[in-house]
This record gives structure tokens, sequence and C-alpha cells, in this order.
């Protein structure tokens, strides 16, 4: 686990501390008694995210500057929470034996069985007509472990490979209503904003689209952090659902942050013909780790100590001058995923194990893959499995290097102008294939990141086409076929995209490549020459 | 007029209206639909333009820079114009409307 070094950024704040065992913590058992007091009475817990976040004295995380509120927050009693007893058995497949629970937590925000943990975060005390802005946060998984299987089993699963309207989200959807309800009641200044991370952006940005669409006005901001793209969900859900996710899009409400090494945020990502929800960001992460890599001082590139800040506490994202190399990841990572899910579909038994269980399993146990080929039923190999991991482990390696190659392209040009002779010409060889290398990248990344706008933007465009056709001959009863075709023609896709420059532009980023191609091979040409030509010059005086 | 006469004036003006509902309704879906597409136009012409500035800068001043030091003479001159020769890319988003 890796936590945020400052808490510049109110979303990334309230998202981890939804979790447990964090700097800042919402959870009820990991407050101190008088906190759960206050809590118990119907009162408010502040929390004040300008401070610094001691242990023993050291300052473990920088107080955050530039906050709403100047970083103060209040998280709101929810009392409605109650003890229920429960004596059913939790069964998992994966388990050779059932988990049971005596009692559990349930009530508008919490649900323990369900694995339901949000928390209503406000600037004032109480809601009240000074109440500006109100945050609804959800907690993802904590981990694919024991305590948190039915995250895993029921609401990541399902997703991941159905698509499908998780669980968690009917309850959310309620808490979500009922806090606008009463913002609406006792706080009509306020605006709602609504951030989570993982499975808590899948609950969230469903949730949303379940609200009446009366309630939608009342959404400041979206912010979701490391989660999947959920657009083909939406489309399986009403007409009314999709219409709260467009309207949110349309205003630019909505944000999502994801990590190109993590196997959750590139999740249903750059998929062609899917048009993904809201602006993406790529996170500049602080190094290079897998989703469940826990050896790394910042932690898993799923984790919250990844994140860079900017001063004005907005986070620090890839761009496309600067980082190719972390955008052609996140495209060769969510390509992986879709690929291997495909896979594992095939050759597994349907119910026994899921692919993304297997996928799960694989990253966390790479290095001993020989369990998940019996837990396959022999139908993947070991071979396969580990080709699964290290294809994984490739693509972030590559995106390392390439980060890495400027440092030690800077380091070369320095040794050459310190050393002389011999020594000099193998630093200047060594400098010339580094080149090679970084132009052969650049064509690759760069035509791999253009197509994908083009993609990106066909897809859009085709779903626009698409729901003016539907909706045209759905209204159709009275207007004649005719007058109908001429009122849509402008909004055919041949009338929205000029696929001559669509492909135009593919022929000239595939040119570019070549081109820096070429420069790369002389290049490994030239530096091969440069070291000959010193050995054979030499030879000259030893005869 | 014929009382058959008041029926389909009758039937033409509950159609004449019927249409004009239909095509009001149509309307309104179609002016919905502009600011997505212009939208969809504005970001891919900004992402293009981002990607042919940053291509370009990678053959102009990038991998010419880098280069320094690692050949000498005319092998570095050589070198830097073959860079430098690779033209812009000019990418225009293929969004027509907007």
């Amino acid at each position: 686990m890796s936590n945020l070094d400052n808490f510049n950024n109110i979303y990334a704040n309230l998202t981890e501390s939804a979790y447990n065992n964090r700097p800042a913590n919402f959870p009820f058992k990991e407050l101190t008694l008088d906190k759960r007091e206050k809590l118990r009475s119907g009162n408010s817990v502040e929390y004040d995210f300008s401070k610094d976040m001691k242990v023993k004295g050291k300052v473990t995380v920088h107080g955050g500057k530039n906050l709403p509120n100047n970083g103060k927050v209040f998280l709101q009693p929810d009392p409605t929470v109650k003890v229920v007893k429960d004596e059913t058995a939790l069964s998992f497949p994966i388990l050779a034996s059932p988990i049971t629970s005596s009692t559990y937590h349930k009530g508008l925000l919490t649900d323990e069985k369900a694995g339901f943990n949000a928390y209503f975060v406000t600037d004032t005390p109480k809601l009240n007509e000074k109440t500006k802005n109100a945050y609804f946060v959800t907690r993802g998984s904590d981990a694919a472990g024991v305590n948190t299987l039915n995250d895993w089993w029921s609401n990541n699963a399902s997703f991941t490979l159905k698509d499908a309207y998780i669980p968690q989200t009917q309850l959310a959807t309620k808490a979500l209503q009922t806090k606008i309800k009463e913002m609406k009641q006792q706080a009509p200044q306020a605006k709602i904003s609504i951030t989570g991370h993982s499975l808590g952006t899948m609950v969230s940005i469903q949730a949303i689209a379940n609200l009446p669409a009366s309630d939608i006005e009342a959404i400041e901001r979206v912010v979701l952090f490391q989660g999947p793209d959920a657009r083909a969900s939406i489309q399986k859900m009403s007409k009314e659902a999709q219409m709260n996710i467009k309207h949110l899009e349309a205003a630019g409400k909505i944000d999502y942050y994801v990590n190109p090494f993590d196997l959750v945020s590139m999740l249903n990502r750059n998929q062609k013909g899917v048009d993904e929800i809201g602006n993406i960001h790529y996170l500049l992460p602080k190094s290079y780790t897998t989703t469940f890599d826990r050896k790394d001082k910042n932690g898993s590139s799923h984790d919250f100590g990844q994140y860079q800040m900017n001063a004005d506490g907005t986070l620090k994202v890839a761009t496309l001058k600067d980082h190719p190399e972390i955008f052609a990841a996140g495209q060769k990572l969510s390509a992986f995923i879709d690929q291997t899910l495909t896979e594992l579909e095939r050759v597994l038994i349907p119910g026994v194990l899921t692919a993304f269980g297997v996928l799960s399993y694989l990253m966390t146990q790479g290095s001993s893959a020989a369990g998940l080929v019996i837990k396959a039923n022999g139908k993947l190999t070991y071979a396969q499995a580990k080709a699964i991991y290290n294809e994984y482990v490739t693509i972030i390696e590559t995106a390392k290097i390439e980060s890495q190659r400027k440092q030690t392209i800077n380091y070369l040009q320095t040794q050459i102008q310190a050393t002389s002779g011999s020594q000099k010409i193998q630093y200047q060889e060594a400098l010339v294939r580094e080149v090679a290398a970084q132009a052969a990248a650049f064509g690759e990344e760069y035509q791999a990141i253009v197509a994908n706008i083009i993609d990106e933007a066909e897809a859009e465009i085709d779903q626009v086409a698409q729901e003016v056709e539907t909706a045209a001959w759905t209204l159709q009863h009275y207007l004649p076929v005719s007058e109908v075709e001429a009122m849509i023609a402008d909004f055919r896709k041949e009338a929205l995209w000029d696929a001559v420059e669509a492909a135009s532009i593919k022929v000239q980023t595939r040119a570019y490549r070549q081109q820096l191609n070429e420069a790369s091979d002389k290049l490994n040409e030239a530096a091969t020459k440069i070291k000959d030509a010193d050995q054979q010059a030499a030879k000259l005086f030893q005869k | 007029m014929y009382p058959d006469d008041a029926v389909s004036i009758f039937d033409l003006r509950v159609q004449e209206a019927q249409q004009k509902r239909e095509r009001i309704a149509l309307q309104t879906i179609l002016t919905a639909k502009i600011p997505k597409i212009t939208a969809i136009k504005s970001t891919s012409t900004q992402q293009l333009k981002d990607a042919e500035i940053a291509m370009y800068d990678k053959t102009q001043n990038i991998l010419p820079q880098n280069l320094q030091g690692g050949l000498q003479g005319a092998a570095a001159t050589s070198a830097q114009t073959f860079f430098k020769k690779i033209a812009r890319l000019h990418l225009s988003s293929p969004v027509k409307r907007g």
C-alpha cells in the first residue's frame, strides 16, 4: 500500500480516505472513539487536508494548498446504519471452505455484505444554506483478498466480462438520490461532486446513470480514478440512463484519471468503435509497476502513491509531446487485456473460474503459474500462463526504457565531452545506437497514438449517426420517408466523416514511421562504422 | 360542403398537425446533436494538432539535439539533414461538420 505524498487534490484526498489504513480515514472502524461517538450522536467529523500528516513526528503527507474551503471537509453521519444478523454462509467457488459471518453493518451508505461503502462529505459541519460543496465518495475493492471477495467476485468479474449492471450500483443510486434530495431541501446553494477509485468508479458512473434526470443538474463534477471504461454497460441501460451520462459529458463534467500500467484502469479502453466516457487523462506515474506490484516504494500502478501533483493541485498527466511512450503503453495494455480475456474465456469452463479471476491470479502469482494451470483444469499450460505475465511486464518495461532514454542520452553526451580516445569512441557509438532506438520508438509510438485518435473520433461519429438514424425512424409515423431522409442526410456518417482525410492521416503517419525506421537503420550502421574505423586505423600502426 | 369532404379535410389537418409535430421533434433531435459533433471535431482537431507538433519537434529538434556528439564532421551534418528533411505532417480532423 502506498499513499499520496501530499493532499493538493481534493478528489484524490477524498477517494484515498474512503479506504482502510490510509493517512486520513473515513471508515467507521478506523476512527478514534470520540469520532465514532460524534457520528453515532448525529454529528459530523472534521478533516483538514491543509495540514501535514505526521507519524512519529515525521511528515508523511504534506498538507494541501489551494484546496476548496481551505481543505476543511466534514464527514457526515449515516443514522441509518444498523448491525444486521446474517447466519447465511457466504460461499465462493474459489474457496475450499465457506466464509461465515454472524453480523454486518447495513445502512443507506454502507452494506458490508454487498461490499458497498460510500461516504457523504460536505464543506460545512451540517448541510445548510451555507454549504457550497458536497461530495459523494465510493470506496473501491481493498484488494483481491478473502475479506473482499464479494467485491471482486460479484462486481468486478461481472462488470469485466459481461458489462453488467453491478450489484452495488442499486445501493449507490438509492444513496446518491437520497443525498441529493436532502441537499436540495437543506442546502439549495450546494452542488455535489462524485468521486471514486477502481470498483468505486464503476459503481459511481452506473449510479449516476440511474438517477432521475432532474438530479443531474445538481452534479458539479464527476472525478474518477483508475477505473475501466463503462460505456458498454451504460449502453445496456435505459435511454434515460444514457442521456444522463451524455448530458454530463457534453458539459465536460466527467473526468477519468487512469494509470497506463494498471490493468483495471486500462480495461475496456482504446477499443475500436467504443466512445469512452468522459475526458480521459493518462496519469504520469512516479515509477513503472504492475497492478499487483507491492515492492516498489511508490506502490502498485493501481495505488495512490504513484500520483504526482502540480503546484496548483492538479494531477500530473502525460502529454503527447513529452510522453508518447505513456500513451503507447496504455494502448498496448488495453489491447493485451482484450486479447487475453478473449483467449481465457475460450479455454476456461464458464462458471468454474472467470477469465478476470485468472488474469488477476496470473498477475499476483506470475512467478509461480503452476497453481493457475491446475485451477484452469489443465486448459492453460504453464508456458501460456507465464507468457501472459511476461507480456504484461514487457509493456511496462518498454515504457520504462523509453522514459529513461533521455537521461541515458544526457549521460552519454556528458561522457563524450569528458573523455577521449577509445573510451570516447565507445560512448559515441552507444549514443548513436540510443538515438537510433529512440527514432524507431518515436515512429512506432506516434503512429499508434494518431491511429487511436482517429479511431476514437470515428467511433464517436458512428455513434452520433446511429443515434440520429434510430431516433428518426422511431419517431416517423406521418412524415414522408423522403422528407425524413432529407432531414437526416447531413447527419449520416458520410456527411460527417471524411474517410479520405482519415486514410490520408494514416498514410502520413505510416510514412513518418518508415522514415524514422530508415534513420534508425542508418544510425545503427554509422555506429558500427565509428567503431570499425577506429579499429582499422589502429591496425595500420600495429603492422 | 359535403360531409365526406369535411372528414377528409379533418383527416388532412390531423395529418398535417402530426407531421408538423414530428418535424419539430426530429429537428430538435438533430439540433441537439450539433454540439456533440462540434465537440468531437474540436477534440480531435486539438489532439491531431498536438500530435503533429510533437512529431515535428522530434525530427527538427529532439533527435538532432540528442545526436550531438555522437557523430562528427560530414556524418553529423548528413544525419542532421536527414532528420530535418522529414516533412511536417498535416493532420486535419476527418470530422466534416462542427
